[in-house]
């Protein structure tokens, strides 16, 4: 086991370097400047010249980078062009901030298609099956920021229950219920697509192996209904995982448009917002950081995955 | 099994249709939940004196530096709310463009060769944190962007105002609440520029250095309280405000990139302001009580055309295209009223407007003879650029759809490009591309003072990267009054700058399109707001009730 994470570990170091690489390369061929967002458009290109100077963006591009790369070695990422404040406490917060509403959007979509997947499984034909299905399909099919609006206009215009907007109330105590609050409606738009992906697969696995012969033969004992399901849901375990692992990653990373439908101070809308304005130092490292929380969250699955399936460790 | 599925169909179709007409109900009386929810906040608030919460269009909070980012919306609820100038716009009118007035400056004197400004600055003024406003504080902060050696220069806020400030050779303290100023030319309109250069305290700078620009400290009627990053900004009333003091206690400020959550977030009572919700809503939110904004101020949306092209060199083809464009049904059925058509560069109303100049009515018929009179009867085949968004640009994807059918009606064939906003400046930074066939650009700009709507456009000295000419157009009777504008005063300006517009109308450098009317909603029980004909308004006379 400690072999097979030292290897996974070790093979990070590449990854990320290359990732670093790319953006780096990818984000200053891309035309505009951080300039712009700092001066009136109409500026001279005097006055633009020696802001780019001033702020060091002259330099050669792997001056640039061996610079940037030197300092986060340290562990200073920077500080933001046009925001002026530490790029480390920007990307700290908004990270934060998403981390909480993917677990919570986690949290909704996979008990929510556990419970979907399963009753669909196992009485494929009943009303339930259906209803299920169709949540699944509508989470599949519906945009979130679309769905996102829709909620909110029923639940925040029209029935004036749940805030629309931001994580806590401004001048509020920002405590957990406020917090909770103000999660609902973006976790529920952010798990949507991830509850229909997620019922679809885990009902299709439970049923497959709800044929299988193991579970005809803890039938023929006599094993209680309960016990069965606890075969079949280890059995399924693995693929589920695999694909948890999948969909979390991408609710931290895939939610800009949510994000910016209820203005949740996230990552997603820091490093769009940052793409817009060319701040290279917020784009550079919170992309590597949404890269670094991807590959160790892989890491993590295939651990669990190991943990779960033997064979897995000795392949 | 079939009927178990139609029943289960049959279930949810009903659910739906209940759901739908629930949701009418709910709709009819949520504006009765509206305004309770809303007059539920304000009772809340009235208690401390009403809080005006502003859902902003910007999608990050600006950062509250003397020249604040997010463009001009950064400027008109941060800069001009922390800071003062020498001189500050003039807000108080709702029918007449906004001019600059004594801020910090009480009164100044200008020498007869329109090159020594002396300032008498205002006594008993501090900064929030207590600093005195004297010359000592003026001079620190002219030194912070305008002198390189400085030890607090900041290079970003000089070159956000570099544009202004480019006119001043040198700066000095005659005493203690004096100083003057030399420019470099003889120049009359030295007091519009100033209303740019904002005045942050010295002890702050001093102490914190780069984190000045998220704890700022000025002498504006609004002190700064809090930022939290991505999420508010909180300003609160300054008690000891030299001018009219606000009436709210607070302002908060919301980024809220997208027009639909300002919509939500207006009609569900979290903010009272929205700044440009969806215009096709205006007639839904007026209908529940809000109050809809729209005035005209010195703003126009044009397409740029390109005078090194072999197309739009030909002022027949320009006029032609002018003359294509339906703008009346531009600006009422497509923005519902939000913008006014542009049928020259100058609104009426603005007092640089010309009546007699040539002003673009919708005339088909005479786009195709002038069309064919400059040598394309068969109509002529362009590529136009436009941005995805970007400050002041409005709505440029169904504008521009819109203006790519009028003017194919009259045989020119556009073909749009569409270029994300800082890659659009970027490309234009110094004009059309070299060898592009690029026949015109879309890029808004304002016209609110004579230097900015007349020089920095059409100067042959403002060809870009200069300044904002990106067309390269030039004409000598613009040169000339250019030179006239700038060392006119009183209504000597207002003259030339209608004898300028006249000109730069026919000439058709540009395809005038729309007037901005700065759409915004305010809740029902906001109070005494008066929309200046300015990009920039006055909060102070707000209350909430």
């Amino acid at each position: 086991m400690l072999n097979f994470l030292l290897k996974r570990l070790l093979l990070m170091i590449p990854t990320l370097i290359g990732v670093t690489i790319i953006v780096f390369l990818i984000i200053q061929l891309v035309p505009g400047n951080p300039v712009d967002a700092l001066v009136p458009p109409e500026s001279s290109q005097e006055v633009k010249d020696q802001l780019i100077e001033s702020l060091g963006l002259d330099q050669p591009l792997y001056v640039q980078y061996l610079k940037w790369m030197g300092d986060l070695l340290q562990g200073d990422l920077g500080r933001s062009i046009i925001k002026t404040s530490s790029v480390n406490t920007l990307l700290f917060d908004a990270f934060k901030n998403s981390l909480v509403l993917a677990l919570f959007s986690a949290a909704f979509a996979f008990i929510g298609s556990l419970i979907l997947g399963v009753i669909a499984a196992y009485k494929p034909k009943s009303i339930f099956a259906s209803i299920g299905n169709m949540i699944a399909i509508f989470g599949i099919s519906i945009p979130n920021f679309w769905g996102g609006l829709i909620l909110m206009g029923i639940f925040s215009v029209t029935l004036n229950w749940l805030p629309s907007i931001g994580m806590y109330s401004v001048g509020g105590d920002g405590g957990f219920l406020d917090l909770i609050k103000h999660m609902i409606l973006p976790g529920i738009a952010c798990g949507m697509v991830t509850l229909g992906v997620m019922t679809r697969m885990i009902r299709s696995n439970v049923y497959d192996l709800l044929n299988e012969e193991f579970v005809l033969t803890l039938k023929a004992k006599g094993a209680k209904s309960s016990t069965i399901l606890l075969h079949v849901l280890k059995n399924a375990t693995p693929g589920i995982l695999a694909i948890a692992g999948l969909q979390f990653s991408q609710l931290l990373g895939g939610s800009i448009l949510v994000e910016t439908v209820f203005s949740w101070p996230g990552l997603g809308q820091l490093i769009y917002q940052a793409i817009s304005q060319r701040d290279y130092p917020i784009i550079q490292s919170g992309i590597l950081l949404v890269a670094v929380f991807f590959v160790l969250l892989n890491i993590l699955v295939d651990l669990l995955h190991a943990a779960i399936d033997p064979r897995v460790q000795k392949g | 099994m079939k009927t178990k599925f139609r029943f289960v169909t049959l279930i949810l179709v009903l659910a739906f249709v209940l759901q739908a007409c629930g949701s009418n109900t709910t709709t009819n009386s949520s504006s009765s939940s509206t305004s309770s929810s809303t007059s539920s906040s304000s009772s809340e608030s009235s208690s401390n004196d009403g809080v005006l919460t502003i859902a902003m269009t910007a999608g990050n909070i600006p950062v509250p530096n003397t020249i604040p980012t997010e463009g001009s919306e950064g400027l008109r609820f941060v800069g001009f709310q922390l800071y003062d100038g020498l001189f500050r716009w003039d807000l108080s009118s709702d029918t007449e463009a906004a001019v600059p007035k004594p801020a910090l400056a009480e009164s100044y004197e200008v020498s007869e060769d329109l090159m020594t400004w002396t300032f008498n600055l205002r006594h008993g003024v501090t900064f929030h944190d207590g600093t005195p406003w004297d010359a000592d504080a003026a001079i620190f902060n002219l030194d912070r962007v305008m002198n390189p050696e400085f030890e607090y220069y900041d290079a970003k806020s000089a070159g956000g105002v570099a544009n202004y400030t480019k006119w001043i050779a040198s700066y000095s303290k005659i005493n203690d609440f004096t100083i003057q100023m030399v420019t470099k030319e003889p120049y009359s309109l030295l007091n519009w520029e100033l209303t740019w250069v904002l005045f942050g305290s010295p002890t702050a700078i001093k102490e914190l250095g780069a984190d000045f620009s998220t704890n700022p400290v000025g002498t504006g009627p609004f002190k700064f309280v809090e930022l939290k990053e991505g999420q508010s900004m909180t300003m609160a009333r300054n008690d000891e405000y030299w001018g009219d003091k606000a009436k709210v206690s607070k302002v908060i400020l919301r980024p809220m990139a997208d027009a639909a959550s300002r919509l939500a977030a207006l009609q569900s009572g979290e903010v009272n302001w929205a700044e440009l919700p969806p215009p096709e809503a205006i007639a839904s939110l007026e209908s529940r009580g809000f109050q809809i904004y729209l005035n005209a101020y010195p703003h126009v949306l044009p397409f740029m055309f390109n005078m090194q092209n072999d197309i739009w060199s030909n002022k027949l083809v320009r006029q032609a295209a002018n003359y294509a464009i339906d703008r009346a049904t531009l600006a009422e059925s497509l923005l519902n009223g939000a913008g006014e058509p542009a049928t020259g560069l100058m609104y009426p109303g603005q007092s640089w407007y010309n009546s007699e100049a040539t002003q673009y009515s919708y005339d088909p018929e005479k786009a195709k003879a002038l069309l064919a009179e400059a040598g394309y009867p068969n109509g002529v085949d362009t590529t136009f650029v436009i941005p995805i968004a970007g400050s002041g640009n409005m709505w440029p994807q169904p504008i521009s759809e819109y203006v790519q059918k009028n003017l194919a009606e009259v045989g020119i064939n556009v073909k749009l490009e569409v270029m994300e906003w800082s890659a659009l400046l970027e490309t234009f930074a110094s004009g059309f591309p070299e060898g592009s066939d690029y026949g015109a650009v879309m890029i808004s700009t304002g016209t609110y003072t004579p230097i900015r709507a007349i020089d920095y456009n059409f100067a042959e000295s403002a060809f870009s990267p200069v300044g904002n000419n990106r067309g390269k157009y030039t004409n000598p009777e613009v040169e000339a009054l250019i030179n006239q504008i700038k060392t006119a005063s009183g209504d000597d300006v207002d003259k030339y700058m209608q004898q300028a517009t006249a000109v730069i109308n026919d000439d058709a450098p540009w395809l005038f399109l729309l007037h901005d009317k700065n759409l915004r909603a305010l809740a029902p029980n906001v109070k005494g707001f008066v929309m200046a004909q300015s990009w920039f308004q006055d909060l102070t006379t707000i209350s909430v009730e």
